[in-house]
């Protein structure tokens, strides 16, 4: 085998995340890659061969997005390690490609700042000008190459435009560090210099690093230096002369690179589009999704309509969908006589899944909405205006996400917690997770919602269903800050957050991915819920009674379901549930969604003449010994308080176990979310009692 | 179809069922969970 051609130059390839540095890494190097990890980080390292413009081959490193070398999470630490060539068996690279969104300059600028700082050559890929063209921005590159002082290589990486022109500009015989910076205030500058003259290190680096450290705050400060006492008294003690001089040693180097990329970008940057104040469509439009009181007002609007149009629009194919289960079911009864297969069919598959497959529609509405939501652009202002309410519960800013994808399920919410870095704030967002409400609690709420108010409008429904989904959020920050204060402390990392700018969605793509949850949902309906409804009408019929000829209520009570029912009676009756309430309770336990398929099935039994009720007028029919009904809107309120804030799901459970690594957090969460979810009921039920509702 | 006949198709229904039920439990034990919602991708930055 020949040895593979001495290096010329050894590239890294950075930038802010989601910039397209991966897609220009991938289109240089081909499939001449190499994935390892940097030594004791679990941070991916990744490097590629390819020839320059005159053949000489060269190495590239990707390092990971980050946003500066402002250090919060491993991966920015890589990235910052390796520029100032700290890392062992990672040479210190030759010349940076610093990789930009060109629609977004002003924000990306202030990475590129530091690398200037840092006495390497950069050379600035300009990437996506043709969105930046798009949005109405035109860019005087020659003014921007003379502000950076280092070649600027316009660009559409995913169209390889540019590719050329960025290997001829890296395959020059030299490359030029730029002089051009921000500019420090003095006594900062000579403090500066003063520390970096202590600074062992390249001579190329040791300024950026004096800055660094200069700005780092003392806890992180003390992890950096490892020991080195002397100079850290020497950095506490400029710190001390900055601040006598009225200068704040964190706040100073950014303000001023910030002023200084407000300069580059007002010199080379023009607006096509803008109002007399310089904003677009976008910032006007942010300006109340985004306010303090506006913005959580759109919020809630937003999601009531969103109810509403569950309730309005789902109501057509739900009728159609409990039409086609009664046909069915009638269909069965005239062609079999009476007997247990009968029943199973009947009252175990069709009333069972059936039951659940109605709501379907509603499910496919919520995603359509926050499809919509998504693809516009409205979920990043979501995650903005949220994100005050999660800092100052000390939820770190990723959360965000995770808890967004546990409306749809839990499931792909906890597995997003990878993202996040740090163990207590990930455990901290697995923990509160299933309190988001997800798609499976939709069918109780809806049930409990028809019962509670019958003859209500939808917006009044849509304001109860709003309220059950808001106290999930309040009880994921509540139980969040506390988990914060408690077995999880640790301090909370700012978020970054890019706004794209509003678009309109792609209804095609909103439509296949509502496909792809209906069959998810079909399939989950005729695998687990089929089997668990079957598994189910044994539950609820066998063992049978003894006593010749035994009512429906005695078969049920005789049950194994019906004696789990009443053993946990004495546990739930203070919550306004009867044993038959408790049955599903226990039932969905396997699944939310469980509870009412459970239900059908009870009542089915139990008033075998009105087979074809539905379900919503069994239950208001429903009347305990005394003659009361059972489903008064108390325990209505309290069962849907009971499940926004109960376990009541076995997958959730097994992935919680596999991301923590332990059954201690799932079984921690199952007792903590159980006893919160009995605790609220308790509270709705007894206080709603106290003050005079029934 | 006589009674006997359903109950005895019954119980092979519920047996079936619960069959399924353990099987699909051992299967997953691996992938962590039962989850049937599907890969989604991380939304949003």
């Amino acid at each position: 085998m020949s040895e593979p051609a001495p290096v010329f130059r050894r590239i890294a390839i950075a930038g802010n995340p989601n910039t397209g540095k991966s897609t220009i890494f991938n289109a240089l190097t081909g499939l001449r890659q190499k994935v390892g990890n940097y030594p004791g980080v679990t941070v991916e390292k990744k490097t590629g061969r390819f020839f320059g413009s005159h053949g000489e081959a060269m190495e590239l490193l990707d390092l990971p997005g980050s946003y500066s070398l402002q250090v919060r999470s491993p991966d920015e630490a890589v990235s910052r390690d390796v520029l100032l060539g700290s890392v062992p068996g990672t040479p210190r690279p030759d010349a940076i490609i610093a990789v930009l969104d060109a629609s977004n300059l002003d924000r990306h600028l202030y990475l590129v700042a530091q690398f200037l700082e840092l006495g390497i050559p950069v050379i600035v890929a300009l990437n996506m000008v043709d969105v930046a063209e798009k949005r109405g921005l035109v860019i005087d590159l020659l003014a921007l190459k003379n502000s950076l002082g280092v070649p600027v290589i316009p660009m559409v990486a995913s169209r390889g435009q540019g590719l050329i022109e960025l290997k001829q500009a890296l395959s020059r015989a030299t490359l030029q560090t730029s002089d051009q910076r921000a500019q420090l205030p003095i006594v900062l500058e000579r403090e500066v210099a003063a520390l970096s003259r202590s600074l062992k290190g390249h001579a190329g680096s040791v300024r950026a690093e004096a800055m660094l450290l200069l700005s780092l705050e003392d806890d992180r400060l003390a992890a950096e230096l490892k020991g080195d006492t002397a100079l850290l008294a020497e950095i506490h003690a400029a710190r001390e002369r900055l601040k006598l001089s009225g200068l704040d040693p964190i706040a100073a180097p950014v303000d001023a690179r910030y002023a200084w990329v407000s300069e580059v970008c007002a010199s080379c940057i023009h607006r096509q589009g803008e109002d007399s104040h310089g904003l677009t469509f976008s910032d006007h439009v942010d300006q109340i999704l985004t306010h303090k009181l506006w913005g959580w007002l759109a919020f809630i609007g937003m999601m009531a309509l969103m109810f509403v149009c569950i309730f309005v629009v789902a109501k057509w194919p739900m009728d159609w969908i409990t039409a086609g289960k009664d046909w069915l079911a009638d269909l069965v009864r005239a062609h079999m006589g009476a007997g247990d297969l009968r029943s199973l069919i009947v009252d175990g598959v069709i009333g069972g899944v059936g039951n659940v497959v109605i709501f379907l529609p509603q499910i496919l509405i919520l995603f359509f909405f926050l499809g919509l939501l998504e693809d516009s652009g409205y979920m990043a202002r979501a995650a903005f205006i949220m994100d005050r309410m999660m800092s100052r519960v000390g939820l770190h800013g990723k959360s965000f996400v995770p808890l967004l994808s546990s409306f749809a399920c839990a499931i792909p919410g906890i597995m997003a917690t990878r993202t996040i870095e740090n163990r207590n704030d990930r455990f901290v967002t697995i923990l509160v997770a299933p309190l988001m409400s997800c798609s499976a609690r939709l069918p109780v709420y809806a049930v409990m919602i028809a019962l509670l108010m019958p003859a209500s409008n939808v917006w009044s429904k849509a304001g109860v269903m709003l309220c059950m989904y808001l106290i999930g959020i309040v009880a994921a920050f509540v139980m969040a800050g506390l988990f914060k204060k408690t077995i999880l402390r640790g301090e909370t990392p700012m978020l970054l957050l890019e706004l794209p700018p509003y678009r309109a969605p792609v209804v095609r793509g909103i439509v296949q991915r509502m496909w792809e949850r209906a069959v998810i949902f079909i399939r989950r309906a005729g695998t687990v819920i089929l089997a668990l409804s079957i598994v189910l009408w044994a539950l609820l019929h066998y063992p049978k009674p003894t006593t010749p000829e035994p009512t429906p209520s005695e078969i049920l009570s005789h049950s194994i379901g019906g004696r789990m029912g009443h053993a946990i009676e004495p546990a739930i009756a203070p919550l306004g549930y009867d044993w038959k309430i408790g049955i599903g309770l226990v039932a969905s336990f396997a699944a939310r969604e469980v509870f009412v398929s459970t239900m059908g099935q009870i009542y089915d039994i139990e008033d075998a003449k009105a087979e074809n009720e539905d379900l919503r007028t069994q239950m208001r029919d429903e009347r305990r010994a005394d003659g009361t009904p059972v489903f008064t809107p108390l325990t209505c309120l309290s069962i849907m308080v009971f499940y926004v804030l109960a376990m009541q799901c076995l997958s959730t459970v097994a992935i919680v176990r596999r991301e923590t690594n332990s059954w201690r957090w799932p079984l921690f969460q199952i007792g903590y979310m159980t006893a919160l979810a009995w605790i609220a009921a308790f509270v709705v039920y007894q206080g709603g009692h106290l003050l005079g509702f029934r | 179809m006589n009674a006997t006949t359903q109950q005895i198709l019954a119980a092979v229904a519920v047996i079936a069922a619960l069959l399924y039920l353990i099987l699909r439990a051992r299967k997953k034990k691996d992938c962590g969970g039962g989850c049937d919602c599907g890969p989604k991708k991380p939304q949003g930055k």
